[in-house]
């Protein structure tokens, strides 16, 4: 079993022999003594040089790591996505997502980015299955990776229909991929900042999974989590637990203490088996009760980042019942400028993260019920929502109307995801006036009748409909049609 | 191991033994309730009855090819209304076997008339077998109507024989689909009844019970959704407002208002049981009454509405379209509030596919 390990290099060469030197009496330090020697600005004395701190974060971050959990992560990551192209072809979702539907529901400003004709979309899967061969085996490895990336990226924003919040993870951590060359041509060692930018991408799902649990439904009033542990009650043993009246109240603030805490208690040696015992059993847990594909997986196999680098080399080693073998960091050598590009690239990369699930504050309005902002914030199994949706056109020059009842144009499980979501309506009442004005209807106005259930209140009219949508832009703020949400306690 | 992991593993395990060992299954007991006396007490009464009125049918339209009079026609016809509402009283718990065995195709088709014609003036001889092998919009209640409610169904002659042979054949073919179904849900056959009462057990399609609810209610949708559809096309919904008649789903026979109302009974009898105080209501109601009392509210207006039309539809179409419009809103209504409310106080999976979720 692995065991925390004293790092492999704590005294790493990368640190400067004489990082501090001593201030003596004869050598008085000024501030300005401090900026000539590097210290820079804003330095407040010796006791917090900065140069002492660019230092020690030199240190951290250049340190070699042993890059066998990064490696092991690449084989799991690449063979849990060829599970999930595998997927693709056996429950015939290529043809179902992509070729069966007449209309589509692309994010704005990607309209571009549609279904290849003919057997191009098996042939984009049958690239994005090679992709993730490649990654697994480390073979082409960068040219791989960029495979899958982009074909499945490209896959996943042809209709936000399907958008799932561990597609977007995958996106991701697949970029990550790309950019770290984990394939370890030539090296044996990898800075530590490659560790901790992947650990804090899984991470963020985490935190921002426990971040939007911090809502009054949630942890108030335990919805969902009553409806869906009421529904689940049959289960073998957990069933006869769901049904305990405290259980909803419980799995949901053990749910919400979970999401935030388990990345603290991951990284803190004491509690990690116990943190990965909970990480295990909550996608368990959430894997009987929901059909979440290969979220519980990823995240499993994610969490294991957060171990010792050299965890697979000891597990290995124990298998075989042999001592662990290290080996030695090749002599670093200092970093340079240019050495800091990836770092600052990261942390660019991760700050976008960290305020895209915040960009809802910008908007008024509840984003559960407004959804303006909702995705790409990792709102993880967090609301019951359900809608229905009728469209009305008119014909203002002849006094014709229709009542269209979207199941006529679009697949039902689009019919479902558009019921509840204010901008797929708004999309969809654009493809209708377009497709009337091919019918010989130009000019046509469009309205509809949508109302969502919010975790089991009763439904509430979603959509203004006295609102002509086709008059509404896709980039218009959605308040002024989209109606607020009434608040009432749910049940 | 860490020392606290060590520490917290037995608390861990005997709480969880000490919860999972006391407290009673209620949520379970209900979902098992329902489904036993859905498959039991509604599914099987009713597909029994369709066996038996199809068996009838199948005898009338039999004595009519046999003696055609006005007499035998009208019980002909009489025999048709009665199958015709036997299988419109099983429209929204059409699942399992009626749908393994794709029996609405071969029963409720939109027929082709133009294809039905063209039989009639054939020489090849009507016998069960030859239309048997004819495609679905040739055979079924709708064909059989086509056939049946016109003036040429006593006729003289060759032409009213043949209509009169394909009207046998229809009819025995009827029967057998029917029987088919029947015998799924018989508990000494097929016994479906025992595979959806005992959802969540070995022997049962329905891995749980959520499985077997989550099948019950995406069918009341569907089957509320259809019925919808049978006044909303009439009425020119899809096609500028224009009254369409010939979008009438029975209108040859003037059927279809006893059509929606025997569609409606089957909503009720999932919804409040065979007795009127059990059915989906009470698993509800467990967790919000408010829901079930919407829902009842939604049901009764919807039968109002439809006993306020006018018969038959075919005139109330044009002459009182406001009480037509007002009874496809409150259908419209009623699959609003089982959509949105009942689905999601149930936790209910909308099947419309079988894609991942977050």
């Amino acid at each position: 079993m692995a065991t925390e390990q004293a790092p492999l290099a704590p005294t790493t060469p990368l640190a400067p022999t004489t990082p501090l030197a001593p201030i003596t009496p004869l050598a008085p330090v000024t501030p300005l003594a401090l900026r000539e020697r590097g210290g820079g600005e804003g330095a407040t004395g010796p006791g917090l040089p900065l140069r002492a701190l660019h230092e020690r974060l030199t240190a951290t971050l250049f340190a070699p790591v042993d890059p066998s959990s990064l490696v092991a992560y690449r084989v799991v990551f690449g063979l849990l996505m060829m599970v999930a192209v595998a997927r693709f072809f056996a429950y015939g979702w290529i043809h179902e997502h992509y070729l069966a539907p007449k209309v589509l529901f692309p994010y704005a400003g990607l309209e571009w980015i549609r279904p290849w004709p003919g057997v191009g979309m098996y042939v984009h899967f049958a690239l994005m299955g090679l992709g993730a061969l490649g990654i697994t085996l480390g073979v082409a490895y960068r040219a791989s990776a960029l495979t899958f990336l982009l074909t499945f990226t490209y896959a996943h924003l042809i209709d936000k229909t399907y958008y799932l919040n561990h597609y977007y993870f995958i996106s991701l951590a697949g970029l990550l991929l790309v950019a770290l060359p984990l394939d370890m041509k030539g090296r044996s060692h990898v800075p530590a900042w490659w560790l901790w930018l992947m650990r804090a991408q899984v991470g963020l799902v985490y935190f921002f999974g426990g971040v939007a649990k911090l809502k009054s439904d949630w942890l108030v009033h335990a919805q969902p989590m009553k409806i869906w542990l009421a529904a689940s009650t049959d289960l073998p043993v957990l069933g006869r637990l769901f049904e305990q009246p405290w259980a909803p109240h419980a799995f949901s603030i053990a749910g919400a203490v979970f999401d935030l805490c388990v990345v603290p208690a991951l990284l803190w040696k004491r509690t990690r088996w116990l943190a990965y015992a909970a990480v295990v059993g909550f996608h368990v847990i959430t894997r009987m009760l929901f059909p979440i594909g290969m979220f519980p997986w990823l995240m499993m196999a994610g969490a294991l980042l957060f171990f010792p680098p050299d965890w697979p080399r000891r597990l290995a080693s124990w298998l075989r019942r042999e001592p662990v073998k290290h080996r030695e960091p090749e002599s670093p050598s200092l970093p340079t400028r240019h050495s800091w590009l990836g770092p600052a690239l990261a942390v660019a990369f991760l700050g976008v993260q960290f305020l895209l699930p915040l960009r809802h504050l910008l908007y008024p309005g509840d984003v559960m019920w407004t959804e303006e902002g909702f995705r790409f914030s990792w709102n993880v199994m967090l609301m019951e929502k359900n809608g229905v949706a009728e469209f009305h056109v008119s014909e203002p020059a002849t006094g014709k109307r229709w009542v269209v009842s979207p199941g006529q144009h679009l697949s039902p499980y689009q019919v479902k995801m558009m019921a509840t979501q204010p901008d797929m309506l708004l999309t969809f009442a654009h493809y209708l006036a377009r497709h009337f004005a091919e019918q010989g209807h130009p000019g046509v106005e469009v309205r509809v009748d949508a109302f969502a259930s919010l975790n089991g209140r009763p439904r509430q009219r979603l959509v203004d409909p006295t609102v002509n949508l086709a008059a509404v832009g896709p980039w218009d703020s959605v308040h002024g049609w989209v109606l607020p949400f009434r608040e009432v306690a749910p049940p | 191991m860490s020392p606290i992991f060590r520490r917290l593993i037995a608390p861990t395990l005997l709480l969880s033994l000490a919860v999972v060992s006391c407290g009673d299954s209620q949520g379970t007991a209900l979902r098992s309730a329902f489904l036993k006396e859905l498959a039991g007490d509604v599914a099987l009464p009713a597909y029994r009855d369709l066996d038996t009125r199809t068996e009838a049918l199948a005898g009338a339209l039999a004595a009519l090819e046999a003696t055609p009079t006005e007499t035998t026609l009208t019980q002909a016809r009489t025999a048709w209304r009665e199958a015709r509402g036997a299988w419109l009283r099983q429209e929204a718990f059409r699942f399992g076997p009626a749908e393994e065995q794709h029996t609405s195709a071969s029963v409720n088709q939109v027929p082709s008339t133009t294809g039905i014609d063209s039989l009639l003036v054939g020489d090849v001889e009507l016998t069960e077998t030859y239309v048997a092998e004819q495609g679905a919009n040739r055979k079924g209640l709708l064909a059989m109507e086509y056939l049946l409610f016109d003036a040429g169904a006593t006729e003289e002659g060759s032409a009213g024989a043949r209509r009169r042979a394909y009207l046998k054949a229809l009819g025995a073919l009827l029967h057998e689909d029917a029987t088919a179904v029947s015998t799924a849900w018989e508990p000494e056959q097929g016994n479906y009844v025992a595979q959806l009462s005992n959802a969540g057990n070995e022997g049962s399609p329905y891995a749980t019970q959520k499985d077997a609810v989550d099948t019950v209610v995406n069918r009341l949708i569907s089957s509320v959704e259809v019925t919808e559809q049978k006044l909303s096309k009439p009425l020119g919904f899809e096609t500028g407002g224009t009254v369409r008649p010939e979008l009438e789903e029975a209108r040859r026979s003037d059927n279809s208002l006893e059509d929606l109302k025997n569609a409606v009974l089957s909503m009720e009898r999932v919804w409040l049981g065979a007795s009127g105080n059990g059915g989906l209501s009470k698993v509800v109601a467990a967790s919000n009454k408010q829901v079930d009392a919407t829902v009842r509210g939604d049901l009764a207006a919807v039968r109002s509405a439809l006993e306020a039309i006018p018969p038959p539809l075919r005139t109330a179409l044009t002459n009182d379209r406001e009480s037509v419009e007002a009874a496809r809103a409150a259908l419209s209504t009623l699959r609003a509030t089982l959509a949105s409310e009942v689905v999601s106080n149930l936790g209910v999976t909308l099947k419309f596919n079988d894609n991942d979720g977050d």
